[in-house]
């Protein structure tokens, strides 16, 4: 199955594909881009997502694919140079500084962005986002982390188990 | 509609008006508690085992469960950095202890560890830890000689990476241990054995301590 307008991004226009968000909103981005996503590249290898198509994403709102792709367009040429192992320090630096920038976001926006990195299986926001929580839960006592992410109250039973829990582990009371 | 995630990263995008259409409701939504497994996974992953046990597995039931059952996440255990120690300390007492947990927790599995050791921890380290590939031993309480470190070293059949600090002096000659240790790990990459400082150590300091060496050791 050949796709509408193909073409492998070397020659000419890249190949763009159709993205529709579970609000019905239409992106259009370059195939090479949305390959970032696991989930997407072999529908995408295969010519879906092309002309008036589009690939639904059913769990992934607007804002939320808005901020994916924006991960995408940034971090598609280093992933197309296989992981860019000839990437100048200087280009290495501005990927991170963008990283760095694009976590700084609300804890909304990123439980939002961890749920979509993870459905569309796009390896290093996966990372980048795993990292972002793990940085703000460090050195957190297991209140402070309840307070910081909002949990919910434990019922008796949660309760219940994590005082044995406790118990048994002590350590974190010191 | 259609909006444009095109060439231009930067480029504002106009706010689609069917964007608010159907916002489901942020507390059911946004369950910190109740992330997947294999997000939690990969979060306890860069937090490390130490910071973990200290905090993140006593949030909550959920938490504690991917804490406590799943053994990759213990592969590496003692490798934290010295700022996370200051941040967090703990005594050696209990540093041992949590290292002993994680060892238990990772099933067989673990692959790196550093810490302090006695010839009897070392004996359980040993046991448990069947794949390890690089051992640290900040400091190795050898009161009774080398021969039970000896022991626990034919155990380890994968060992590449191998650094012992020795609180106490050695008997015996360095050129046979490092023979010994030659037979007992025949993948050894690695070696670096730290001598205590001691008077009536008889080999040249210099020779021993900090001693690196590549490649194989017969």
């Amino acid at each position: 199955m050949a796709a509408p307008e193909s073409g492998d991004g070397n020659n000419g226009a890249a190949r763009m594909v159709t993205l529709i968000s579970s609000d019905n909103t239409r992106f259009e981005v370059e195939a090479a881009a949305a390959s970032l996503s696991q989930t997407l590249q072999l529908t995408i290898l295969d010519g879906g997502g092309g002309g008036g198509d589009g690939i639904p994403l059913p769990n992934v709102d607007s804002a939320t694919l808005s901020k994916v792709l924006e991960y995408c367009i940034k971090h598609a040429p280093a992933a197309a140079n296989g992981g860019a192992p000839n990437a100048t320090a200087v280009d290495r630096a501005e990927l991170e500084r963008f990283d760095n920038e694009f976590v700084n976001i609300d804890q909304s926006v990123l439980y939002s962005l961890i749920m979509a990195a993870h459905n569309l299986e796009i390896e290093g926001l996966q990372s980048l986002v795993a990292k972002k929580v793990a940085d703000m839960i460090k050195g957190k006592s297991p209140m402070e982390i309840r307070r910081t992410l909002g949990f919910p109250d434990p019922t008796p039973e949660e309760q219940a188990e994590m005082n044995a829990h406790m118990l048994e582990y002590g350590w974190a009371y010191e | 509609m259609m909006q444009s995630a095109g060439s231009s990263a930067h480029r504002k995008r106009t706010k689609s008006t069917m964007e608010n259409k159907q916002c489901p409701s942020p507390a059911v939504e946004r369950d910190w508690a109740a992330l997947p497994r294999d997000i939690l996974f990969s979060i306890f992953l860069k937090l490390g085992p130490r910071e973990t046990m200290l905090g993140a597995e006593f949030a909550c039931t959920a938490w504690r469960r991917v804490a406590v059952e799943e053994p990759s996440l213990w592969r590496s255990i003692g490798f934290h950095s010295i700022d996370e120690v200051i941040q967090r300390w703990v005594n050696a007492h209990t540093e041992t202890a949590m290292a002993f947990v994680a060892l238990e927790r990772s099933s067989g599995q673990c692959e790196a560890f550093r810490g302090y050791l006695d010839d009897e921890e070392l004996a359980d380290l040993v046991q448990r830890g069947p794949s390890l590939k690089t051992l640290d031993i900040s400091q190795f309480t050898n009161n009774e000689g080398t021969d039970k470190l000896m022991e626990a070293l034919m155990k380890l059949p994968l060992l590449e990476d191998l650094q012992i600090y020795f609180r106490h002096a050695l008997k015996g000659r360095a050129d046979e241990m490092l023979r010994s240790i030659g037979h007992a790990c025949p993948n050894l990459k690695r070696l670096v054995l730290i001598y205590a400082r001691a008077m009536e150590l008889e080999c040249d300091e210099d020779e021993c301590s900090n001693n690196l060496i590549d490649g194989e050791i017969r």
